[in-house]
Protein backbone atom coordinates (compact mmCIF):
# COMPACT_ATOMS: atom_id res chain seq x y z
CA UNK A 1 0.00 0.00 0.00
CA UNK A 2 1.48 3.31 -0.84
CA UNK A 3 1.41 6.46 1.58
CA UNK A 4 -0.36 9.24 0.11
CA UNK A 5 1.39 12.90 0.69
CA UNK A 6 -0.22 15.72 2.20
CA UNK A 7 0.68 17.42 -1.39
CA UNK A 8 -1.77 14.56 -3.16
CA UNK A 9 -4.75 14.89 -0.55
CA UNK A 10 -4.43 18.91 -0.89
CA UNK A 11 -4.34 18.10 -4.98
CA UNK A 12 -7.37 15.98 -4.59
CA UNK A 13 -9.33 18.91 -2.59
CA UNK A 14 -8.10 21.29 -5.32
CA UNK A 15 -8.98 18.90 -7.74
CA UNK A 16 -12.88 19.09 -5.93
CA UNK A 17 -12.93 23.25 -6.09
CA UNK A 18 -12.15 23.47 -2.90
CA UNK A 19 -9.24 24.62 -0.45
CA UNK A 20 -8.39 22.76 3.31
CA UNK A 21 -6.71 24.66 5.86
CA UNK A 22 -3.34 23.37 7.26
CA UNK A 23 -5.26 22.00 10.31
CA UNK A 24 -7.91 20.05 8.54
CA UNK A 25 -4.77 18.87 6.47
CA UNK A 26 -3.20 17.30 9.33
CA UNK A 27 -6.67 16.07 10.52
CA UNK A 28 -7.62 14.53 7.13
CA UNK A 29 -3.62 13.18 7.01
CA UNK A 30 -4.19 11.39 9.98
CA UNK A 31 -7.75 10.22 9.16
CA UNK A 32 -6.50 8.60 5.67
CA UNK A 33 -3.27 6.89 7.28
CA UNK A 34 -6.31 5.28 9.67
CA UNK A 35 -8.18 4.37 6.67
CA UNK A 36 -5.40 2.67 5.01
CA UNK A 37 -4.62 0.54 7.54
CA UNK A 38 -8.18 -0.22 7.69
CA UNK A 39 -7.50 -1.22 4.37
CA UNK A 40 -4.84 -3.33 5.12
CA UNK A 41 -7.16 -5.61 7.67
CA UNK A 42 -9.34 -6.18 4.76
CA UNK A 43 -6.85 -8.04 3.63
CA UNK A 44 -7.04 -10.80 6.35
CA UNK A 45 -10.80 -11.80 5.03
CA UNK A 46 -10.27 -15.19 3.49
CA UNK A 47 -10.65 -14.85 -0.13
CA UNK A 48 -11.19 -11.07 0.10
CA UNK A 49 -9.82 -10.30 -3.19
CA UNK A 50 -11.40 -13.61 -5.32
CA UNK A 51 -15.03 -12.25 -4.72
CA UNK A 52 -16.91 -9.72 -7.24
CA UNK A 53 -16.87 -6.53 -6.36
CA UNK A 54 -20.65 -5.85 -4.94
CA UNK A 55 -22.34 -1.80 -5.97
CA UNK A 56 -25.66 -2.51 -4.60
CA UNK A 57 -27.08 -4.19 -1.42
CA UNK A 58 -28.26 -6.88 -3.47
CA UNK A 59 -29.09 -8.20 -7.23
CA UNK A 60 -31.21 -5.37 -8.67
CA UNK A 61 -34.12 -6.44 -11.25
CA UNK A 62 -35.13 -3.22 -13.17
CA UNK A 63 -38.65 -5.18 -14.30
CA UNK A 64 -40.32 -2.43 -15.52
CA UNK A 65 -39.68 0.49 -18.28
CA UNK A 66 -41.43 3.66 -18.11
CA UNK A 67 -44.61 4.32 -20.74
CA UNK A 68 -43.03 6.52 -23.52
CA UNK A 69 -45.55 8.94 -23.02
CA UNK A 70 -44.68 13.08 -22.80
CA UNK A 71 -44.10 14.06 -19.03
CA UNK A 72 -44.09 17.44 -17.34
CA UNK A 73 -40.95 18.94 -16.35
CA UNK A 74 -39.55 22.20 -15.21
CA UNK A 75 -40.44 25.57 -16.78
CA UNK A 76 -37.53 27.87 -17.63
CA UNK A 77 -38.92 30.32 -14.65
CA UNK A 78 -38.92 27.35 -12.32
CA UNK A 79 -35.54 26.11 -13.52
CA UNK A 80 -34.53 29.58 -13.00
CA UNK A 81 -35.85 30.87 -9.91
CA UNK A 82 -33.07 29.14 -7.43
CA UNK A 83 -30.08 31.47 -9.34
CA UNK A 84 -28.80 33.90 -7.80
CA UNK A 85 -27.93 35.93 -10.86
CA UNK A 86 -30.69 35.90 -13.81
CA UNK A 87 -30.25 37.73 -17.38
CA UNK A 88 -32.55 37.42 -20.71
CA UNK A 89 -33.37 34.43 -19.37
CA UNK A 90 -29.94 32.90 -19.23
CA UNK A 91 -27.71 32.33 -15.37
CA UNK A 92 -24.77 34.98 -15.38
CA UNK A 93 -21.83 33.20 -14.32
CA UNK A 94 -18.34 34.88 -14.50
CA UNK A 95 -16.24 34.76 -18.22
CA UNK A 96 -15.13 31.51 -18.76
CA UNK A 97 -13.02 32.39 -21.96
CA UNK A 98 -11.18 35.71 -21.66
CA UNK B 1 -53.88 19.08 26.79
CA UNK B 2 -50.88 17.64 25.47
CA UNK B 3 -52.17 15.01 22.47
CA UNK B 4 -48.47 15.55 20.59
CA UNK B 5 -47.00 13.27 23.10
CA UNK B 6 -49.21 10.61 21.94
CA UNK B 7 -48.80 8.33 19.79
CA UNK B 8 -50.35 8.17 16.57
CA UNK B 9 -53.50 6.22 16.87
CA UNK B 10 -54.21 7.80 20.04
CA UNK B 11 -54.07 11.39 18.42
CA UNK B 12 -56.29 9.84 15.49
CA UNK B 13 -58.60 8.14 18.08
CA UNK B 14 -59.23 11.86 19.58
CA UNK B 15 -59.89 13.57 16.46
CA UNK B 16 -62.50 11.23 15.49
CA UNK B 17 -64.12 11.52 18.85
CA UNK B 18 -64.16 15.43 18.46
CA UNK B 19 -61.82 15.98 21.41
CA UNK B 20 -59.05 17.90 19.27
CA UNK B 21 -59.06 19.44 15.64
CA UNK B 22 -56.42 19.69 13.76
CA UNK B 23 -56.37 23.48 14.25
CA UNK B 24 -55.66 22.90 18.17
CA UNK B 25 -52.82 20.05 17.05
CA UNK B 26 -51.19 22.56 14.96
CA UNK B 27 -51.51 25.68 17.98
CA UNK B 28 -49.97 22.56 20.29
CA UNK B 29 -46.94 21.85 18.11
CA UNK B 30 -46.08 26.06 17.15
CA UNK B 31 -46.40 26.63 21.35
CA UNK B 32 -43.89 23.26 21.94
CA UNK B 33 -41.35 24.45 19.04
CA UNK B 34 -41.49 28.32 20.24
CA UNK B 35 -40.07 26.59 23.99
CA UNK B 36 -38.12 23.86 22.48
CA UNK B 37 -34.51 24.36 22.64
CA UNK B 38 -32.69 21.82 21.69
CA UNK B 39 -31.94 23.54 18.04
CA UNK B 40 -33.91 20.47 16.37
CA UNK B 41 -35.28 22.80 13.18
CA UNK B 42 -34.72 24.83 9.78
CA UNK B 43 -38.13 25.73 9.32
CA UNK B 44 -41.08 25.92 10.83
CA UNK B 45 -44.34 25.96 8.69
CA UNK B 46 -46.51 28.92 10.68
CA UNK B 47 -48.56 30.38 8.48
CA UNK B 48 -48.72 27.07 6.00
CA UNK B 49 -49.66 24.47 8.92
CA UNK B 50 -52.38 27.08 10.23
CA UNK B 51 -53.88 27.95 7.00
CA UNK B 52 -53.69 23.63 6.07
CA UNK B 53 -55.21 23.18 9.74
CA UNK B 54 -58.12 25.96 9.40
CA UNK B 55 -59.19 24.07 6.35
CA UNK B 56 -59.23 20.78 7.71
CA UNK B 57 -60.65 21.39 10.99
CA UNK B 58 -64.07 22.14 8.71
CA UNK B 59 -64.20 19.23 7.07
CA UNK B 60 -65.07 15.89 8.48
CA UNK B 61 -62.37 13.60 9.64
CA UNK B 62 -61.80 10.94 7.68
CA UNK B 63 -61.93 7.94 9.76
CA UNK B 64 -59.75 5.40 7.76
CA UNK B 65 -57.05 7.51 7.36
CA UNK B 66 -55.25 7.68 11.22
CA UNK B 67 -52.93 10.21 9.47
CA UNK B 68 -55.55 12.91 8.69
CA UNK B 69 -54.94 16.26 10.54
CA UNK B 70 -51.65 14.92 12.21
CA UNK B 71 -48.85 17.30 12.55
CA UNK B 72 -45.15 15.89 11.27
CA UNK B 73 -41.75 17.00 10.63
CA UNK B 74 -39.25 16.26 8.28
CA UNK B 75 -35.60 15.91 7.65
CA UNK B 76 -34.43 19.01 5.83
CA UNK B 77 -32.41 17.19 2.85
CA UNK B 78 -36.16 16.03 1.38
CA UNK B 79 -37.18 18.16 -1.05
CA UNK B 80 -40.23 20.47 -0.27
CA UNK B 81 -41.65 22.79 -3.10
CA UNK B 82 -41.30 26.20 -2.94
CA UNK B 83 -40.55 25.59 1.32
CA UNK B 84 -36.53 26.05 1.87
CA UNK B 85 -34.07 23.29 2.38
CA UNK B 86 -30.80 23.48 2.60
CA UNK B 87 -29.66 19.54 3.88
CA UNK B 88 -28.29 21.83 7.14
CA UNK B 89 -25.44 23.00 4.59
CA UNK B 90 -24.49 27.15 4.45
CA UNK B 91 -24.16 26.02 0.67
CA UNK B 92 -28.04 25.24 -0.07
CA UNK B 93 -28.78 28.80 1.92
CA UNK B 94 -31.95 29.56 0.36
CA UNK B 95 -32.81 26.75 -1.73
CA UNK B 96 -36.27 26.16 -2.47
CA UNK B 97 -36.94 23.30 -4.84
CA UNK B 98 -39.26 23.14 -7.33
CA UNK B 99 -40.38 20.19 -6.71
CA UNK B 100 -41.90 17.56 -3.73
CA UNK B 101 -39.86 14.35 -2.93
CA UNK B 102 -42.32 11.42 -2.91
CA UNK B 103 -42.40 10.58 0.79
CA UNK B 104 -43.74 14.12 1.82
CA UNK B 105 -46.33 14.07 -1.44
CA UNK B 106 -47.76 10.89 0.08
CA UNK B 107 -47.84 12.14 3.47
CA UNK B 108 -49.90 15.46 2.18
CA UNK B 109 -51.86 13.07 -0.02
CA UNK B 110 -52.81 11.59 3.38
CA UNK B 111 -53.77 15.14 4.98
CA UNK B 112 -50.74 14.87 7.54
CA UNK B 113 -49.94 18.50 8.58
CA UNK B 114 -46.04 19.05 7.64
CA UNK B 115 -45.04 21.60 10.73
CA UNK B 116 -41.28 21.74 10.72
CA UNK B 117 -38.35 21.21 8.50
CA UNK B 118 -35.70 19.28 10.63
CA UNK B 119 -32.11 19.81 11.27
CA UNK B 120 -29.31 17.07 10.32
CA UNK B 121 -25.83 16.79 10.32
CA UNK B 122 -24.57 18.63 6.76
CA UNK B 123 -26.26 16.76 4.07
CA UNK B 124 -26.53 13.79 6.35
CA UNK B 125 -23.00 12.85 6.41
CA UNK B 126 -21.98 12.78 10.24
CA UNK B 127 -23.38 10.95 13.60
CA UNK B 128 -23.46 13.89 15.93
CA UNK B 129 -25.71 15.60 15.23
CA UNK B 130 -23.18 18.80 15.17
CA UNK B 131 -22.20 19.48 12.05
CA UNK B 132 -24.53 21.30 10.59
CA UNK B 133 -24.88 24.84 9.66
CA UNK B 134 -26.92 25.76 13.11
CA UNK B 135 -24.71 23.89 14.68
CA UNK B 136 -25.59 21.19 17.65
CA UNK B 137 -28.77 19.52 18.02
CA UNK B 138 -29.34 18.97 21.68
CA UNK B 139 -30.83 15.28 23.25
CA UNK B 140 -34.30 15.93 24.96
CA UNK B 141 -33.22 13.93 27.72
CA UNK B 142 -30.24 15.37 28.48
CA UNK B 143 -31.17 18.64 30.46
CA UNK B 144 -27.22 19.60 30.90
CA UNK B 145 -27.11 20.34 26.93
CA UNK B 146 -24.10 18.04 27.01
CA UNK B 147 -24.81 15.10 25.62
CA UNK B 148 -25.46 14.47 21.67
CA UNK B 149 -29.04 12.99 20.00
CA UNK B 150 -26.65 11.19 17.57
CA UNK B 151 -26.88 11.86 13.55
CA UNK B 152 -27.43 12.66 10.93
CA UNK B 153 -30.74 12.55 11.63
CA UNK B 154 -30.78 14.88 14.53
CA UNK B 155 -33.67 17.25 14.03
CA UNK B 156 -36.46 14.55 13.11
CA UNK B 157 -35.36 12.42 16.79
CA UNK B 158 -35.58 15.16 18.81
CA UNK B 159 -38.50 16.73 17.58
CA UNK B 160 -40.62 13.26 17.74
CA UNK B 161 -38.46 12.69 21.47
CA UNK B 162 -39.73 16.18 22.87
CA UNK B 163 -43.83 14.97 22.11
CA UNK B 164 -43.98 18.07 19.48
CA UNK B 165 -44.84 15.37 16.83
CA UNK B 166 -45.33 11.97 17.02
CA UNK B 167 -43.35 10.61 13.91
CA UNK B 168 -41.36 12.28 12.31
CA UNK B 169 -39.35 11.36 8.65
CA UNK B 170 -35.30 10.71 8.17
CA UNK B 171 -33.12 9.22 6.46
CA UNK B 172 -30.60 6.40 7.07
CA UNK B 173 -27.48 5.74 5.32
CA UNK B 174 -24.53 4.38 7.74
CA UNK B 175 -27.33 4.01 11.04
CA UNK B 176 -28.43 8.00 10.73
CA UNK B 177 -32.20 6.77 12.32
CA UNK B 178 -31.54 4.01 13.79
CA UNK B 179 -28.67 5.16 16.41
CA UNK B 180 -30.68 8.38 17.16
CA UNK B 181 -33.84 6.05 18.10
CA UNK B 182 -31.53 4.07 20.46
CA UNK B 183 -30.45 7.87 22.17
CA UNK B 184 -33.70 9.44 22.14
CA UNK B 185 -35.98 6.22 23.23
CA UNK B 186 -37.71 6.39 19.85
CA UNK B 187 -38.33 3.69 17.27
CA UNK B 188 -36.22 3.79 14.24
CA UNK B 189 -37.16 1.99 11.33
CA UNK B 190 -35.29 1.52 7.79
CA UNK B 191 -37.34 -0.56 5.53
CA UNK B 192 -35.94 -2.83 2.66
CA UNK B 193 -33.03 -0.47 0.40
CA UNK B 194 -35.88 -0.07 -2.57
CA UNK B 195 -38.58 -0.08 -0.08
CA UNK B 196 -39.51 3.40 -0.07
CA UNK B 197 -39.13 5.66 -2.71
CA UNK B 198 -36.09 8.13 -2.55
CA UNK B 199 -37.44 10.64 -5.00
CA UNK B 200 -36.68 13.96 -3.41
CA UNK B 201 -34.00 12.97 -1.24
CA UNK B 202 -30.94 14.30 -1.62
CA UNK B 203 -28.30 11.69 -2.48
CA UNK B 204 -25.57 10.87 0.12
CA UNK B 205 -24.53 7.57 -1.33
CA UNK B 206 -26.96 6.11 -3.66
CA UNK B 207 -26.29 2.58 -3.07
CA UNK B 208 -26.96 2.72 0.68
CA UNK B 209 -29.41 5.71 1.18
CA UNK B 210 -32.54 4.73 2.68
CA UNK B 211 -35.50 6.58 3.72
CA UNK B 212 -36.21 5.64 7.64
CA UNK B 213 -38.35 7.45 10.14
CA UNK B 214 -38.82 7.78 13.89
CA UNK B 215 -42.18 6.77 15.91
CA UNK B 216 -43.26 6.35 19.38
CA UNK B 217 -44.23 2.12 19.00
CA UNK B 218 -44.20 -0.56 16.44
CA UNK B 219 -47.95 -0.20 14.97
CA UNK B 220 -46.95 3.72 13.69
CA UNK B 221 -44.30 2.26 12.27
CA UNK B 222 -46.09 -0.07 10.01
CA UNK B 223 -48.71 2.34 9.76
CA UNK B 224 -45.89 4.42 8.07
CA UNK B 225 -44.91 1.75 5.99
CA UNK B 226 -48.50 1.24 4.22
CA UNK B 227 -48.25 5.08 3.17
CA UNK B 228 -44.71 5.50 2.16
CA UNK B 229 -43.92 1.96 0.99
CA UNK B 230 -44.42 1.13 -2.55
CA UNK B 231 -43.48 1.49 -6.08
CA UNK B 232 -42.58 4.87 -7.42
CA UNK B 233 -42.27 4.95 -10.94
CA UNK B 234 -39.50 8.01 -10.35
CA UNK B 235 -37.14 5.97 -8.24
CA UNK B 236 -35.48 3.37 -10.63
CA UNK B 237 -34.48 1.23 -7.83
CA UNK B 238 -37.84 1.36 -6.10
CA UNK B 239 -39.11 -1.96 -5.79
CA UNK B 240 -42.09 -3.31 -7.71
CA UNK B 241 -42.66 -6.36 -5.23
CA UNK B 242 -46.36 -6.55 -4.10
CA UNK B 243 -47.23 -4.19 -0.71
CA UNK B 244 -49.30 -6.13 2.82
CA UNK B 245 -51.13 -3.87 5.24
CA UNK B 246 -48.39 -3.99 7.81
CA UNK B 247 -50.64 -2.97 10.59
CA UNK B 248 -53.15 -6.22 10.27
CA UNK B 249 -50.05 -8.48 9.82
CA UNK B 250 -48.90 -7.63 12.83
CA UNK B 251 -50.59 -11.06 14.99
CA UNK B 252 -50.66 -11.34 18.68
CA UNK B 253 -49.77 -14.87 18.33
CA UNK B 254 -46.66 -17.12 19.98
CA UNK B 255 -44.82 -18.13 16.50
CA UNK B 256 -41.44 -18.53 17.83
CA UNK B 257 -38.47 -17.00 16.03
CA UNK B 258 -35.02 -17.96 15.75
CA UNK B 259 -32.86 -14.89 16.71
CA UNK B 260 -28.79 -14.34 15.85
CA UNK B 261 -26.37 -12.94 18.26
CA UNK B 262 -22.94 -11.65 16.54
CA UNK B 263 -20.83 -12.83 18.71
CA UNK B 264 -17.94 -10.10 18.18
CA UNK B 265 -20.41 -7.52 18.72
CA UNK B 266 -22.00 -8.91 21.17
CA UNK B 267 -18.37 -8.99 22.67
CA UNK B 268 -17.39 -6.40 22.23
CA UNK B 269 -20.32 -4.51 25.06
CA UNK B 270 -18.63 -3.03 27.59
CA UNK B 271 -21.63 -1.04 29.43
CA UNK B 272 -22.71 -3.20 31.92
CA UNK B 273 -26.52 -1.94 32.19
CA UNK B 274 -26.76 -2.22 28.71
CA UNK B 275 -25.10 -5.79 28.70
CA UNK B 276 -27.96 -6.81 31.53
CA UNK B 277 -30.90 -5.29 29.90
CA UNK B 278 -29.89 -6.98 26.65
CA UNK B 279 -29.26 -10.18 28.48
CA UNK B 280 -32.52 -9.99 30.26
CA UNK B 281 -34.56 -9.49 27.25
CA UNK B 282 -32.53 -12.54 25.64
CA UNK B 283 -33.70 -14.85 28.55
CA UNK B 284 -37.73 -13.08 28.34
CA UNK B 285 -37.18 -14.22 24.74
CA UNK B 286 -36.16 -17.99 25.63
CA UNK B 287 -38.75 -18.06 27.96
CA UNK B 288 -41.06 -17.57 25.82
CA UNK B 289 -40.10 -20.07 23.07
CA UNK B 290 -38.16 -18.43 21.04
CA UNK B 291 -34.36 -19.44 19.86
CA UNK B 292 -31.28 -17.79 20.44
CA UNK B 293 -28.26 -18.91 18.16
CA UNK B 294 -24.89 -16.99 18.91
CA UNK B 295 -23.34 -16.68 15.44
CA UNK B 296 -19.76 -16.06 15.32
CA UNK B 297 -18.63 -14.46 11.76
CA UNK B 298 -15.45 -13.21 12.26
CA UNK B 299 -13.61 -10.08 13.89
CA UNK B 300 -11.92 -8.85 10.93
CA UNK B 301 -15.20 -8.86 8.93
CA UNK B 302 -16.84 -7.22 11.68
CA UNK B 303 -14.25 -4.74 12.19
CA UNK B 304 -14.72 -4.17 8.46
CA UNK B 305 -18.69 -3.18 7.92
CA UNK B 306 -17.61 0.37 9.47
CA UNK B 307 -14.52 1.09 7.09
CA UNK B 308 -16.48 -0.62 3.62
CA UNK B 309 -19.44 1.34 4.68
CA UNK B 310 -17.19 4.92 4.86
CA UNK B 311 -15.13 4.11 1.94
CA UNK B 312 -17.87 3.54 -0.76
CA UNK B 313 -20.09 5.94 1.13
CA UNK B 314 -17.19 8.97 1.29
CA UNK B 315 -16.48 7.60 -2.59
CA UNK B 316 -20.51 7.79 -3.92
CA UNK B 317 -21.02 10.72 -1.85
CA UNK B 318 -17.59 13.08 -3.65
CA UNK B 319 -19.67 12.15 -6.87
CA UNK B 320 -23.26 12.72 -5.94
CA UNK B 321 -22.30 15.94 -4.56
CA UNK B 322 -20.25 17.24 -7.29
CA UNK B 323 -23.69 19.72 -8.48
CA UNK B 324 -23.06 21.90 -5.98
CA UNK B 325 -21.63 25.18 -7.11
CA UNK B 326 -24.47 27.86 -6.33
CA UNK B 327 -24.78 28.51 -9.67
CA UNK B 328 -28.39 26.67 -10.49
CA UNK B 329 -29.48 26.81 -7.06
CA UNK B 330 -27.55 27.23 -3.31
CA UNK B 331 -25.09 30.17 -2.03
CA UNK B 332 -23.78 31.88 -5.07
CA UNK B 333 -20.31 33.50 -4.61
CA UNK B 334 -18.72 36.73 -6.68
CA UNK B 335 -15.69 36.41 -7.98
CA UNK B 336 -13.07 37.23 -11.12
CA UNK B 337 -13.10 33.96 -12.73
CA UNK B 338 -15.02 30.59 -12.66
CA UNK B 339 -12.77 29.01 -11.26
CA UNK B 340 -11.81 31.65 -8.18
CA UNK B 341 -16.08 31.47 -7.79
CA UNK B 342 -16.64 27.86 -7.52
CA UNK B 343 -13.30 27.10 -5.02
CA UNK B 344 -15.15 30.18 -2.87
CA UNK B 345 -18.78 28.33 -3.20
CA UNK B 346 -17.13 25.06 -2.27
CA UNK B 347 -14.89 25.92 0.50
CA UNK B 348 -17.35 28.62 2.32
CA UNK B 349 -20.27 26.20 1.74
CA UNK B 350 -19.06 23.07 3.30
CA UNK B 351 -18.01 22.30 6.65
CA UNK B 352 -14.61 20.78 6.77
CA UNK B 353 -16.06 17.58 7.75
CA UNK B 354 -18.05 17.38 4.60
CA UNK B 355 -14.57 18.77 2.43
CA UNK B 356 -11.86 15.74 4.35
CA UNK B 357 -14.63 13.41 3.30
CA UNK B 358 -14.96 13.77 -0.64
CA UNK B 359 -10.94 13.92 -0.72
CA UNK B 360 -11.14 10.73 1.10
CA UNK B 361 -14.07 9.67 -1.59
CA UNK B 362 -11.74 11.22 -4.40
CA UNK B 363 -9.19 9.38 -3.49
CA UNK B 364 -10.24 6.52 -3.27
CA UNK B 365 -11.71 6.55 -6.74
CA UNK B 366 -8.01 8.00 -8.57
CA UNK B 367 -7.60 4.62 -10.86
CA UNK B 368 -3.59 3.83 -9.30
CA UNK B 369 -6.27 3.46 -5.79
CA UNK B 370 -9.14 1.81 -6.79
CA UNK B 371 -7.81 -1.30 -6.57
CA UNK B 372 -6.70 -1.29 -3.76
CA UNK B 373 -9.53 1.26 -1.98
CA UNK B 374 -12.43 1.54 -3.84
CA UNK B 375 -12.94 -2.31 -5.57
CA UNK B 376 -11.17 -4.12 -1.95
CA UNK B 377 -14.29 -1.79 -0.28
CA UNK B 378 -16.50 -3.24 -2.57
CA UNK B 379 -15.16 -6.94 -2.43
CA UNK B 380 -15.38 -6.45 0.76
CA UNK B 381 -19.32 -5.38 0.59
CA UNK B 382 -20.45 -8.68 -1.13
CA UNK B 383 -17.95 -11.04 2.05
CA UNK B 384 -20.06 -8.89 4.69
CA UNK B 385 -23.76 -9.16 2.40
CA UNK B 386 -23.19 -12.90 1.44
CA UNK B 387 -22.41 -13.83 5.23
CA UNK B 388 -25.48 -12.02 6.65
CA UNK B 389 -27.81 -13.20 4.03
CA UNK B 390 -26.37 -17.06 5.22
CA UNK B 391 -27.19 -15.58 8.90
CA UNK B 392 -30.52 -14.65 8.06
CA UNK B 393 -31.53 -17.48 5.44
CA UNK B 394 -31.45 -19.83 9.06
CA UNK B 395 -32.42 -16.89 11.58
CA UNK B 396 -35.46 -14.64 11.37
CA UNK B 397 -33.85 -12.31 12.28
CA UNK B 398 -30.42 -11.00 14.02
CA UNK B 399 -30.74 -9.09 17.05
CA UNK B 400 -27.99 -6.92 19.23
CA UNK B 401 -27.92 -3.70 21.18
CA UNK B 402 -28.47 -0.49 18.93
CA UNK B 403 -25.99 1.25 20.33
CA UNK B 404 -22.95 0.48 23.66
CA UNK B 405 -23.56 3.55 25.14
CA UNK B 406 -26.27 6.04 26.09
CA UNK B 407 -25.82 9.14 24.05
CA UNK B 408 -22.21 10.12 24.33
CA UNK B 409 -20.68 13.58 25.22
CA UNK B 410 -20.34 16.39 22.67
CA UNK B 411 -16.57 17.19 23.42
CA UNK B 412 -14.65 20.16 22.42
CA UNK B 413 -15.36 21.61 19.00
CA UNK B 414 -11.35 21.18 17.36
CA UNK B 415 -11.48 19.14 14.55
CA UNK B 416 -11.55 15.75 14.91
CA UNK B 417 -11.24 12.53 12.34
CA UNK B 418 -14.37 11.03 11.18
CA UNK B 419 -13.05 8.22 10.31
CA UNK B 420 -11.16 6.33 13.25
CA UNK B 421 -9.24 2.69 12.71
CA UNK B 422 -9.79 1.72 16.42
CA UNK B 423 -13.47 2.65 16.48
CA UNK B 424 -15.50 -0.01 18.32
CA UNK B 425 -17.27 -2.40 16.09
CA UNK B 426 -20.40 -2.78 18.86
CA UNK B 427 -20.61 1.51 17.68
CA UNK B 428 -19.94 1.02 14.18
CA UNK B 429 -21.57 -2.38 12.70
CA UNK B 430 -25.62 -0.87 12.25
CA UNK B 431 -23.71 -0.18 8.68
CA UNK B 432 -24.24 -3.52 7.43
CA UNK B 433 -28.43 -3.13 7.43
CA UNK B 434 -27.27 -0.38 4.66
CA UNK B 435 -24.23 -2.51 2.83
CA UNK B 436 -26.61 -5.23 2.60
CA UNK B 437 -30.42 -2.88 1.93
CA UNK B 438 -31.92 -5.46 4.72
CA UNK B 439 -35.04 -4.65 6.86
CA UNK B 440 -34.05 -3.06 10.31
CA UNK B 441 -35.64 -1.80 13.40
CA UNK B 442 -34.43 -0.05 16.44
CA UNK B 443 -36.93 0.10 19.52
CA UNK B 444 -36.08 1.28 23.06
CA UNK B 445 -34.68 -1.52 25.35
CA UNK B 446 -33.81 1.05 28.46
CA UNK B 447 -32.64 3.41 30.70
CA UNK B 448 -29.07 4.23 32.72
CA UNK B 449 -28.82 7.56 34.71
CA UNK B 450 -31.89 8.62 33.09
CA UNK B 451 -30.48 8.57 29.67
CA UNK B 452 -31.74 5.80 26.86
CA UNK B 453 -30.30 2.95 25.01
CA UNK B 454 -32.00 0.71 22.32
CA UNK B 455 -32.06 -2.62 20.83
CA UNK B 456 -31.68 -3.54 17.06
CA UNK B 457 -33.21 -6.10 15.11
CA UNK B 458 -32.57 -6.86 11.62
CA UNK B 459 -34.02 -9.53 9.12
CA UNK B 460 -33.97 -10.31 5.22
CA UNK B 461 -34.35 -7.97 2.06
CA UNK B 462 -38.59 -7.75 2.55
CA UNK B 463 -39.57 -9.36 5.30
CA UNK B 464 -41.03 -6.10 7.07
CA UNK B 465 -43.92 -8.23 7.81
CA UNK B 466 -42.21 -10.39 10.04
CA UNK B 467 -39.56 -7.98 11.12
CA UNK B 468 -42.57 -5.89 12.38
CA UNK B 469 -44.03 -9.26 14.08
CA UNK B 470 -40.89 -9.88 16.05
CA UNK B 471 -40.32 -5.91 16.32
CA UNK B 472 -43.90 -5.79 18.60
CA UNK B 473 -43.08 -9.21 20.61
CA UNK B 474 -39.98 -7.44 21.70
CA UNK B 475 -42.02 -4.29 22.55
CA UNK B 476 -44.27 -6.17 24.15
CA UNK B 477 -41.37 -7.39 27.05
CA UNK B 478 -40.16 -4.51 27.34
CA UNK B 479 -43.22 -2.73 27.61
CA UNK B 480 -41.00 0.50 26.54
CA UNK B 481 -43.32 2.19 23.85
CA UNK B 482 -44.60 5.92 23.72
CA UNK B 483 -42.17 7.39 25.86
CA UNK B 484 -41.34 11.49 25.90
CA UNK B 485 -39.16 13.95 27.49
CA UNK B 486 -41.54 16.16 29.07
Amino acid sequence: MKIVSQKTLLEAAHNLMFDIDEVELEVLTEEYADLLEAIEQMKSIPNIDHVKPMVFPYELVTDYLREDVVASCLSQEEALKNASKVEDGQIVIPKVVR
Amino acid sequence: MDYLSKNIYEIHEALVNKKVTPLDLVKEALEKIKKDTNNAFEYVYEKEALKLAEELSKQEVEVDNPLWGIPFAIKDNFSTKDIPTTGSSKLLEGYRPPFDAEVYARLLNKKAIPIAKTTLDELAMGGTGSSGHLGKTYNPWDESKTRMIGGSSCGSAAACAAGIVPFAIGSDTGDSVRKPASYSALVGFKPTWGKISRFGLFTFAASLDHVAYFTKNVKDSALLLNVLGGHDDKDTTSSSLPMEDYVSEIKDNSQPYTFAVIKEIYDDLKDATIKRAFDSLISELKQKGHKINTVSIGLPLVSAIYSAYYILSSAEATSSNANLDGIKFGTYKDADTYEEMLFKVRTEGFSDRIRRRFVIGSISLLEENQEEIYLRALRCRRMIVETFNKVLESNDAVILPASPTVAPLFGDDTPKKSFNKDASVSDNYLAFANLGGYPSITLPLGFEDNMPFGVNITSHHFTESKLLNIAQRVEDITGLKDLTKK
